[in-house]
């Protein structure tokens, strides 16, 4: 539409400059000719062209993915639920990935092939959407969908507290535990090209669901007079979520409050409709994500500081000025 | 051909008890009709089995001449528009948009909106009075406006039959007499049929054209000039007495 044209734009270049930027600050920081010319040389002992194409490029895309992910999936669940407070953990998929991971990390998969942990997220991810769809399938109601959820997130964090709890290894445990906070350190593009069709084909999904979403704004019995057909809404947000939030956790873990809080500041700018907030949700994740990365790379702290803490730390807060503010303008 | 509803002998079930019996609902172009009856009586119920929200055990529903059980929902939606109880929006959209929603079943999904659809718009705005509301959220809008914005959804949509739920539930007596005015005027000036469930009997009786009165799930057609005949059922069903109003029509004055 022609009205969000200017928000679109505005963000998609904020996306760039921010691209840019995020690729100049680091431990070194480079200059903007520096960061050309490593981001075209080809020469394997160039000092930018490792620290562009090989250390920030991939961990930057990865970035820019797993927030778009989270963003789209978030608005997409809430103009489903019609419930402002859901996100993509709310499903379970995100707590199923993680699963899957933390299995590969204790049954030493890990130790076979940095491959598996992230395929093991995929897998538990994938195994959690179609356990919602067979379950949901029957019962058509909201409330039913945001419980089979629940149930299925606390079951995968259950198992997952089990297979920590049962670690003999402290290494695994370690890592198993960094893994869940959420981080884009040491990605590599082979990383990025495992979960990009997944995000893909999730996204165009919950893009598809994009005018159902927005008749349903009026309830299901409206939109189901309307011509809605409120099963394939379902599946679509269902699986597309399930699909690309699977794929995110795979490639960075539990990065939390994206998908929660970046549908609340776009709404207001698209009228809270819920089709017009799909994409510039989108754009904001990936900006979310991005200058969380960037902080986290800042910030001179004696561990580095993982991903999914700092937007949960920045999101925890946010969300409830968020709340306070925008309850009292609704009413 | 002026059936715009022509619906007979419906059955049907809700969470394991029969509330519609034997039911029937008849709607001609410009009239309209309210769906009378105590509290539980399938009113509802007997909307949402036309509106195929609720399934039917038996029965047969002709919209606008054509069996609806051969229908796609999505053709179903160009014939009948539906208006829930309580005017429920979960966004607080603007009202152009919301309006613009009654149009989004004429097209292929991802379809900009034409000329025609503006148009229609504009004239639906118009026939509720809402053109200088047109970019108000609907959570700046008093109740009264908000169900005349619903109702121009509804119209936006032209579709020929408008099914609508307690429309002036929890209403001012001003906006009550001015929703009842307007639901009036579509049927005369637009060819259209309106069905409504109402409780408010005194407008029922001034506003509408016939009554179906629902009691148990089963249903009794009372056309306007029967109606002096049928008030005995009337206070019968409801537990009431009523009484004729100086201004027309029937009013509740105390227990049967």
């Amino acid at each position: 539409m022609k009205r969000d044209l200017e928000l679109n734009t505005l963000l998609l270049l904020l996306l760039l400059v921010s691209l840019l930027l995020s690729l100049m600050i680091g431990q070194a920081d480079i200059n903007l000719s520096q960061l050309f010319s490593g981001l075209f040389s080809g020469r394997d002992d160039d000092p930018y062209r490792i620290i562009v194409q090989d250390i920030r490029l991939p961990r930057i895309i990865t970035g820019v993915l797993v927030g778009g992910t989270l963003g789209l999936s978030g608005a997409a669940l809430q103009g489903l639920l019609r419930n402002p407070l859901a996100d993509p953990g709310v499903i379970g998929v995100s707590a199923s990935a993680g699963l899957g991971a933390v299995l590969a990390i204790q049954y030493g998969l890990a130790a076979l092939s940095a491959f598996f942990v992230p395929a093991m997220a995929m897998l538990g991810a994938c195994l959690c959407t179609i356990a919602l769809v067979l379950l949901a399938r029957r019962d058509s109601s909201v409330l039913t969908l945001i419980l089979i959820g629940v149930g299925l997130n606390a079951l995968a964090g259950a198992l997952t507290s089990l297979a920590i709890n049962f670690s003999q290894n402290p290494f695994a445990l370690s890592e198993m535990v960094l893994w869940l906070l959420g981080a884009l350190t040491n990605r590599s593009l082979t990383d990025v090209l495992l979960a990009l069709p997944f995000m893909v084909i999730g996204g165009a999904f919950l893009f598809a669901a994009g005018p159902a979403l927005r008749l349903l704004t009026l309830g299901e019995d409206v939109a189901q007079v309307s011509g809605v057909n409120l099963k394939l809404t379902r599946l679509l947000c269902i699986i597309g979520s399930g699909l690309s939030v699977g794929a995110a956790v795979a490639v960075a873990g539990m990065v939390g409050f994206v998908g929660l809080i970046v549908p609340h500041i776009i709404r207001p700018w698209v009228g809270f409709d819920p089709q017009r907030l799909l994409f510039p949700s989108m754009i904001s994740g990936a900006l979310l994500v991005l200058w969380a990365d960037i902080l986290v790379r800042l910030l001179p702290t004696t561990a580095e500081l993982k991903l999914g803490v700092v937007t949960a730390l920045i999101g925890g807060p946010f969300f409830l000025y968020l709340v306070v503010k925008t309850r009292r303008g609704m009413r | 051909m002026t059936g715009l509803i022509h619906a007979t002998g419906l059955h049907a079930e809700l969470g394991g008890s029969l509330v519609l019996k034997n039911a029937d609902l008849l709607l001609d172009q410009g009239q309209f009709l309210a769906v009378i009856g105590p509290n539980g009586a399938g009113k509802s119920s007997l909307l949402r089995a036309v509106l195929r929200l609720l399934p039917i055990q038996s029965g047969r529903i002709e919209i606008c001449g054509q069996d609806v059980s051969g229908l796609a929902p999505q053709k179903l939606s160009h014939f009948l528009s539906y208006i829930p109880q309580g005017h429920i929006a979960h966004w607080p959209l603007d009202v152009e948009t919301l309006v613009a929603l009654g149009r989004r079943q004429k097209h292929h999904v991802f379809e900009k909106l034409r000329d025609e659809d503006h148009d229609a718009i504009e004239k639906a705005l118009r026939a509720v009075g809402l053109q200088a509301f047109r970019k108000r959220p609907l959570s700046t809008l008093s109740g009264g406006e908000k169900a005349r914005a619903f109702i121009a959804r509804a119209l936006a949509s032209q579709a020929r039959i408008l099914m609508v739920d307690e429309p002036v539930a929890a209403l001012d007596p001003r906006h009550q007499l001015q929703v009842m005015g307007l639901l009036k005027d579509l049927c005369s000036d637009h060819d259209i049929g309106v069905v409504s469930v109402l409780h408010e009997l005194h407008l029922a009786t001034r506003y509408c054209d016939a009554f179906l009165l629902v009691n148990e799930g089963m249903t009794q057609l009372i056309g306007y000039g029967e109606l002096p005949s049928n008030v005995d059922t009337i206070e019968r069903v409801f537990g009431i007495k009523v009484q004729n109003l100086p201004q027309g029509g029937y009013g509740a004055v105390g227990f049967r």
